[in-house]
Order: structure tokens, then sequence, then C-alpha cells
């Protein structure tokens, strides 16, 4: 059981949307240690496997947002070169790691063949969640969380790679 | 907090309110965590393939990795240990953390909290 704290987003013009407002959880030490070490072991066997997709930049070691820039950069520059226009997508996932299907992370990390103690371990440790919400002195019933990845996991991030493999 | 409002994305025209705690939290509730619409994941019809490595339970060497990329100053829940702790103690902790670690591999449980 967790308490999701219900923090102001800084800087916004309107706190009247709740878009304006961000969940907060504070950590059990003991947990995310735990986590901690089960997402370094997924972290390092994927990359040294090749399981995860070259273009990806977002939560692996070695590399950071500059690598992407820099590659998004020759790619727009080569276009140019060859006399071609160069067109650029951005497109923002609402809610990521919130909406993420646990049922369907699973299957895919069978898929890419993730040994089942990882899947099983994720499993056991995104089920049975539950939360209450707090704000202005005010604590909402507990509730259960069905699904989704926890904001701010270390394991978030790589699971998310995974649940994303066949798109990206 | 102020009364939330969901305004629709087009004619910008108030579409739901939330005066009370109570309805705040539900609209906050259907904000932070939407109803599920990926399509369920499908049935396997052949066995997964075969696994890319061994699977091995948690080593005193991870806890130790996992220990040194902890920012020690992190705000945590009231009454837990905090980051500062494990990073200044984790000789004396780990031998004693890590069969716990490993237990949850071996019992095949997750403790609740």
């Amino acid at each position: 059981m967790t308490k999701t704290l219900v923090l102001k987003k800084p800087g916004k013009a309107d706190y009247t949307s709740p878009n304006a407002w961000r969940p907060i959880v504070l950590s059990n030490g003991y947990a995310q240690l735990l986590n901690g070490c089960k997402a370094e072991d997924l972290v390092l066997m994927c990359e040294n496997t090749g399981i995860l997709p070259p273009n990806h930049f977002g939560g692996r070691p070695g590399r950071a947002t500059t690598d992407s820039i820099h590659l998004m950069v020759k790619t727009v520059k080569d276009a140019w070169r060859k006399g071609e226009v160069a067109l650029l997508l951005c497109l923002d996932v609402k809610g990521a790691f919130l909406s993420t299907a646990v049922d369907v992370l699973k299957h895919e990390m069978c898929q890419h063949r993730v040994p089942e103690g990882h899947v099983e371990w994720l499993k056991r440790r995104l089920e049975g969640r539950q939360t209450m919400l707090v704000f202005d002195n005010y604590w909402s019933e507990l509730f259960d969380i069905k699904d989704g990845l926890d904001q701010g996991d270390v394991q978030s991030l790589i699971a998310w790679i995974i649940y994303n493999l066949l798109i990206l | 907090m102020p009364t939330l409002q969901v305004k629709d994305s087009i004619t910008k025209a108030v579409t739901q309110e939330a005066c009370t705690n109570e309805d705040k939290g539900d609209l906050f509730y259907q904000t932070f965590f939407p109803t599920h619409t990926a399509l369920p994941a499908p049935a396997p019809t052949k066995p997964y393939p075969t696994l890319l490595w061994e699977y091995e339970t948690v080593t005193d060497e991870q806890i130790h990795q996992a220990i040194r990329k902890m920012k020690p100053w992190k705000a945590m829940r009231f009454g837990m240990v905090p980051n500062l702790v494990f990073v200044h103690a984790q000789e004396l902790l780990i031998p004693h953390l890590s069969p716990i670690f490993q237990a949850t591999d071996t019992l095949k449980v997750y403790p609740s909290d």
C-alpha cells in the first residue's frame, strides 16, 4: 500500500486542470534497492544480448539525450546533402508508464526471450498494488492499481522499452 | 487546491467540474490511472522461444552497484530508511539484505508494504 501525493507541476498557467498536477509516490528504500538490482541485471543482459533497438536512447547505459540529438542532426543534414527534404514528426505519449498493459508487457518479455525469472518477478511486483491519493490534508479511499508501471521506478524504463520493442 | 475543471480540447467548454475533495480525488484517479485501452495480450499459439540467458538471483555485487547509483538525499516515505544509510553502511547491511532479496526469488513472493 502506498500514498500518492498530488503535487503542482511548476510553471503551469492554469491549475484548475487536473493535468497541471502530478502524482508522486515516496519510495520504500528496501524495495527501491531490490528493484534497482533487478533493473540493473535486466538492462545489462538486454544490452549484451542485443534485443534493444539501436535508435532508442532513454534509460540505457552509455547513451544520453545529446546522442539522439546528434543522430537527428546527422540524419537531417545527410538528407539535405542529397537535396532531399527532411521532415520531423514528434510524438508525446500521454501517461506512458501508467497506461502500460502489464499482461502485454509480460507477453513481449517472453516473446523477446527474457528469462521467466524476470517476467514472474515483475508480475509479482506489479500485482496487488493499492494506493490512496493525498492532497490538501485529504486522504482518499484506498483503491487498487490494476495496471501500469510505477512512475519514478528504476525498473519502469527498461520495462517500457521492452513493451515498445515492436514499434521502435 | 482550486476547483478542478475538465475542458473539451476543441470547444474549451467545461465538461466536468470537481469542487469537493472527494470529486477532486475521483478526477485525479481518472487522470493518473487511465482506463486500460490496450488490447489484451494475444494468447500464445506456440511455446515462447528459448531464453536468451539464464536467470540468476540478486548478488552482493549487484546490491553494491545499486547502492552506488542511489541519490543519497532523496526524500523517502515517512518511517523508511533513507538512502544515505545504505550508502554509508552498505558493508554492514548487505550480508543481511542479500538473503532477504534472494528469498523473493526462492519463495516466489514480493512482500507487500
